[in-house]
């Protein structure tokens, strides 16, 4: 049995793991005794908590280092792709912010793989994200991209929001986009917020949200 | 024999579960569509739906993107056991 005590929870939790010489992380805690202040002093009880090292699984895979799990990220993504039919090969970009993965796949198959606006591209996106969240890779954000998909797109809504503002501009009257995720909403924001004569806002719900370019005067 | 799809489904999904064994893919005719029943531990279940089910609808994009055959639609219902 591994017990503290400390005038609160807090208090004995800190003091066990400075013992013990772990993070909180490592450890799972089970309060035997909340602390009490009592009245002006009298009835005062300190906190007593049992601090126990998890051997879970958990443990494991986080001891893992970062590479190995970029190695298994890599391997997921191959395996899937691997069973569309498809050889293609997976490169592995690390960069200060993201972790980049690159498919490089043959030019008309691109676009199967890319989907709609990114929709598929996107969606495994999203799977690899929650693979490598389970093994513990937590650190970057994962971004897959394909033959400078994601540049072509940032272009390709740059030109559109300015287009559409501008039209905005001119007709004075709203215009609603198609929904987009939360990056692609951010490059039309970017893009957009110098601009004094319109307002932009975003509308909707969950994963369907999409944006509304008003003219200015009807913001409020 | 395993078609293309039960393949995808399980590439995609096996790894991200814990319980491996307990994946099970069955398959029924609907309709007009091919149904794929993939039935997971309920431990598991969280992790492969997702919050509001971004995952599981991740997963039915990519898998009812690798569907090539026009005259069949295919659904893919997870079932937590």
């Amino acid at each position: 049995m591994t017990q503290f005590q400390g005038a609160t929870i807090q208090k004995a939790i800190a003091r066990g793991l400075e013992e013990l010489n772990t993070s909180r992380e490592q450890v799972s805690v089970d309060v035997i005794r909340e602390g009490r202040n009592g009245f002006l002093g009298f009835g005062r009880k300190s906190a007593i908590v049992d601090l126990n090292p998890i051997e879970s699984v958990q443990n494991i895979l986080q001891e893992t280092s970062a590479t190995e799990q970029i190695a298994k990220i890599k391997d997921y993504l191959t395996d899937i792709l691997a069973v569309t039919g498809r050889s293609e090969a997976v490169e592995c970009n690390q960069q200060a912010d993201s972790l980049k993965l690159d498919i490089i796949t043959v030019d008309d198959y691109q676009s199967y793989l890319i989907g709609k606006h990114g929709k598929n591209i996107n969606a495994l996106q999203t799977i690899v994200q929650e693979y490598a969240y389970c093994l513990g890779f937590r650190e970057q954000p994962i971004l897959l991209d394909t033959g400078d998909y994601r540049k072509r797109r940032q272009e390709a809504l740059i030109s559109l929001s300015t287009f559409k503002a501008d039209q905005v501009c001119a007709t004075k009257k709203a215009v609603y986009l198609d929904p987009m995720p939360a990056v692609e909403r951010k490059i039309i924001y970017q893009n957009l917020q110098g601009r004094q004569d319109i307002t932009v806002r975003t509308h909707g719900r969950g994963l369907d949200k999409y944006l509304v370019i008003r003219p200015f005067r009807h913001a409020g | 024999m395993d078609s293309s799809i039960v393949k995808l489904i399980k590439a995609i999904v096996v790894p991200l579960a814990d319980n491996k064994e307990q994946i099970e893919i069955t398959t029924e005719m609907n309709d007009d569509c091919l149904v794929y029943n993939l039935h997971v531990s309920a431990a598991d279940a969280g992790r492969i739906i997702g919050k509001h089910g971004r995952v599981a609808q991740a997963i039915r994009t990519v898998v009812y993107s690798q569907n090539h055959n026009n005259d069949q639609r295919i659904k893919l219902n997870i079932i937590p056991e």
